[in-house]
């Protein structure tokens, strides 16, 4: 299991009542560093502050949808796991917020505890592999171009 | 006084009787002719003469029996018609009419010899036959017109009819398309804060263990009214998570009402339904209810398979509660036609006639307080309707009720 205290994830509703309810939930079951927001510019000005590991939106908020919200999100942090949480049991939105968000799950309210923090867990994980991968690719990267400039380097001291 | 009297009416008839259009002559026993007026004058002795044989005197051809001597002997009334033939191509038909004339005695002294031009008459007459035929065939044609009319009326009348049930029809889908979209509304609405209750319940049912295992091993006085406290809040704490539940569970029939054209229909085998939904429901059923399948051969419906699922489950449920302490569930197939019927009875408690025309109405409930939310039947009903089927409902006080739902086999988009 994660440790509290490395993984952040986002939660964003317009219904206080829904982020209240999952800060106490995650931040009892989870094991997780939990921010909510009630307005998405103010979730999307926080990404701007922190690398979040999953972010979880409401479908229907004023000003912006669910799935242009996580559009955002995947533009700033890619690796991010991206999950809707919604009131509306609609497969259309559903396929369109999996096609345009690249989401990672799809959630219906009322929800399940239990499968949500698993999901959640799973999510933390999968972005911190991604990271991982990330990071061992720049990395490799790197090597590379050192690698080939120790080759001109030394091939220049040869010939 | 007297006489002159009778001399001035006797002249008066003279002349009356000489003016007459009509040819009049009085005719002696013998057949001659005792008086004539103008108009027997004008056409003549001889110019009658020969229908009669010479006024009556003689007997002629064409008068088989001298009608004179019938009149003179038997003092009859006669009366005949001549057709006099004018040469020309037409004829003139003549009325003649003999009546006795009698002496003080009674004894028939003469003949009143009358004869009338009756060409106009009896054209007038065939004229009137004529009309009258033509007016029979017309009146015959009419009453083929009105038999033809009172089919029409017949005809439009069942148009009108269908027409209305179709009317009732589009009210009802229209009334059901508004409360589909009300009921939509507000499942989405109680959504949110539904789940946000069923999250914190299920959180608290699981703290109020972590809580007894953190108070192990602390001594003190007052640990025991801990202790006590704590039970409280997880009794509650469960009984809020139950109520949760129940509302979740009204609310996924709730958005299945409002969502039912959602799947699609496909060919599905209703006794493969109806098993599953009874191993679903065994645990409230338990062994306090029977379940008999009278299974008949019936072929694959098309249909919403999901949706009957829901129609079978929400009539067994019903059926269910409808039993209290020991029962039986009888479930019956038949194929019928074009349709499939199911049929599932219990041997519960009944409905009262007055209550049973409203069972399938949203809101309707006989359980109120006893976790009846009135979506069930209504949701079997929409359900069958959906599916162009019909659900019928037949009950016994104390004896049990009985559903019949009919499905048409084949897909209601089909010749609809």
């Amino acid at each position: 299991m994660t440790e509290k205290g490395d993984s952040w994830i986002l939660v964003l509703d317009d219904d206080p009542i829904v982020t209240r309810t999952m800060q106490i939930l995650l931040g009892e079951e989870a094991s997780l560093n939990v921010a909510t927001f009630n307005h998405p510019s103010d979730a999307l000005a926080s990404l701007d502050d922190r690398e979040y590991e999953v972010v979880v939106s409401d479908f229907v908020m004023p000003g912006m949808d669910g799935i242009e919200f996580l559009k955002r999100v995947r533009e700033q942090q890619p690796s991010t796991s991206r999950i809707l949480l919604t009131g509306y049991a609609d497969k259309q939105n559903a396929i369109r917020a999996i096609n345009e968000a690249g989401l990672y799950y799809y959630f219906e309210k009322p929800w399940d505890n239990e499968k949500l923090v698993m999901v959640l867990h799973n999510a933390v994980e999968r972005a911190r592999l991604v990271r991982e991968l990330d990071s061992k690719m720049a990395e490799l990267v790197h090597r590379d171009n050192s690698l080939e400039e120790l080759r001109a380097r030394l091939l220049k001291a040869i010939l | 006084m007297r006489a002159s009297f009778n001399e001035e009416l006797l002249s008066l008839l003279g002349s009356v009787v000489e003016q007459l259009p009509d040819s009049v002559r009085l005719l002696g026993r013998d057949g001659r002719t005792l008086l004539r007026n103008d108009a027997a004058r004008e056409m003549g002795a001889d110019g009658l003469g020969h229908l009669c044989g010479g006024g009556h005197e003689k007997a002629d051809p064409s008068c088989p029996a001298c009608q004179l001597q019938v009149v003179l002997e038997r003092g009859l009334f006669l009366r005949w018609h001549v057709m006099v033939d004018r040469g020309s191509e037409d004829s003139d038909v003549y009325e003649v009419t003999l009546s006795p004339v009698r002496d003080s005695n009674g004894d028939v002294v003469a003949v009143l010899e009358m004869m009338r031009d009756a060409t106009a008459v009896l054209s007038l007459e065939n004229y009137l036959i004529s009309r009258a035929e033509k007016h029979e065939a017309e009146l015959s044609k009419t009453s083929e017109n009105a038999q033809r009319l009172v089919k029409r009326a017949e005809k439009l009348r069942t148009e009108l009819g269908e027409l209305r049930e179709s009317q009732t029809e589009m009210l009802y889908q229209d009334r059901l398309e508004a409360l589909s979209l009300f009921v939509a509304s507000v499942a989405h609405d109680i959504n949110t804060p539904l789940g946000a209750m069923l999250s914190s319940a299920d959180l608290m049912v699981r703290t109020v263990p972590r809580l007894r295992d953190a108070s192990d091993g602390v001594d003190g006085e007052r640990v025991g009214e801990f202790r006590r406290r704590l039970e409280t809040l997880e009794s509650s704490v469960e009984v809020l998570a139950d109520a949760a539940r129940r509302i979740e569970g009204i609310l996924r029939q709730l958005r299945l009402f409002s969502r039912l054209d959602e799947a699609p229909f496909e060919e599905y085998d209703l006794h493969q339904g109806l098993d599953s939904t009874i191993e679903l429901l065994r645990h409230k059923l338990t062994d306090r209810i029977g379940v008999v399948r009278n299974y008949g051969e019936i072929p694959r419906v098309t249909c919403r398979p999901d949706a009957c699922n829901q129609a079978f489950m929400n009539l067994l449920l019903n059926a269910a509660q409808a039993i209290d302490g020991e029962g039986e569930i009888r479930i019956a197939t038949r194929h019928e036609g074009n349709e499939v019927v199911v049929e599932i009875g219990d041997t519960g408690s009944g409905i009262p006639q007055e209550a049973l025309e409203k069972v399938f109405e949203l809101g309707f409930t006989t359980r109120g307080g006893r976790g009846g939310s009135g979506i069930g039947l209504a949701l079997v009903h929409r359900i069958v309707r959906e599916h162009r089927g019909r659900v019928e409902v037949a009950s016994r006080l104390g004896r049990g009720t009985t559903f019949r739902v009919r499905l048409p086999i084949a897909h209601p988009a089909d010749g609809s």
